[in-house]
């Protein structure tokens, strides 16, 4: 069931179902613009996660980091996110539309395959994706730079 | 978020509460702007922000640090971070911030 944050289209929803159904879902919400931009959202969704998976104060950044990308750099109008786990890791996903602009999306590319010296000065966010490459495992970005998605490696 | 100050001679004190992400940006710059006045006036030569009462932080709230660090420094006047949670300081050792600020648990 996905937790609703804001009001959604119907051709909005749809699109974020498709794109983030799962069968092994831990959570999965969807966000318009103005609840991403509402300061209570992350606490929101840190009090609704399930709990003993993640540590929170890496949620709590992880969340900080992609929504203000999504928002800041991305021009996201939508986000949905999601975690999932699987054997020995945690995915979280955030699927955005409209997908990332394509500088955004090359940049955040050449950053999390390791290349992050030569993309420093470009990197949107300044330490955020830094802090997020020490924060987890990988780091991986759909083709069409519509889907951010964060492996963490966790003990359960 | 709030944040207040105190003067104690040419000592500076900022005592900052909540939760500092990008959503409150509008107040950092408020707060960069106000401290860097005093300090490029010369009326202050320590700045100390008490992290006491703040539960958690982003990379932006890193930025607006790190802006109004270099400014100090830039004039010569000391920069001290006072009492962060255990999540604030693993946030500060993953940027090693201690490289280049004076914190103080």
């Amino acid at each position: 069931m996905t937790k609703m944050f804001g009001f959604l289209s119907t051709a909005h929803a749809q699109k974020i179902d498709d794109a983030m159904s799962r069968s092994d879902i831990l959570y999965q919400a969807a966000f318009d613009r103005q609840a991403l931009w509402d300061p209570t959202t992350i606490d929101k969704i840190l009090g609704s996660f399930p709990k003993g998976f993640i540590d929170e104060s890496d949620l709590f950044l992880i969340l900080a980091e992609c929504i203000a990308n999504a928002v800041l750099h991305g021009q996201a109008e939508v986000l949905g996110f999601h975690a999932r786990q699987r054997a020995g890791v945690i995915l979280l996903s955030f699927y955005q539309i409209p997908s990332m602009q394509g500088r955004v999306g090359v940049v955040l590319s050449l950053a999390r395959s390791g290349q992050i010296k030569e993309c420093t000065t470009e990197l949107p966010g300044g330490l955020g994706f830094p802090i997020l490459l020490r924060l987890v495992h990988r780091i991986t970005i759909s083709n069409d730079y519509s889907k951010l998605q964060l492996w963490v490696r966790v003990n359960k | 978020m709030a944040f207040k100050f105190r003067r104690e001679g040419k000592d500076l004190a900022i005592y900052i509460s909540g939760v500092l992400t990008f959503h409150q940006h509008k107040e950092g710059e408020q707060l960069v702007y106000q401290i860097t006045t005093l300090v490029d006036n010369g009326e202050v030569d320590v700045v100390r922000m008490n992290f006491a009462e703040v539960l958690r932080m982003d990379s932006h709230w890193l930025g607006v640090l790190i802006r109004i660090l270099r400014r100090v420094k830039e004039k010569q006047a000391s920069f001290v971070i006072e009492k962060p949670n255990k999540d604030i300081c693993k946030l500060f050792d993953i940027v090693e911030l201690n490289r280049i600020a004076e914190i103080r648990p």
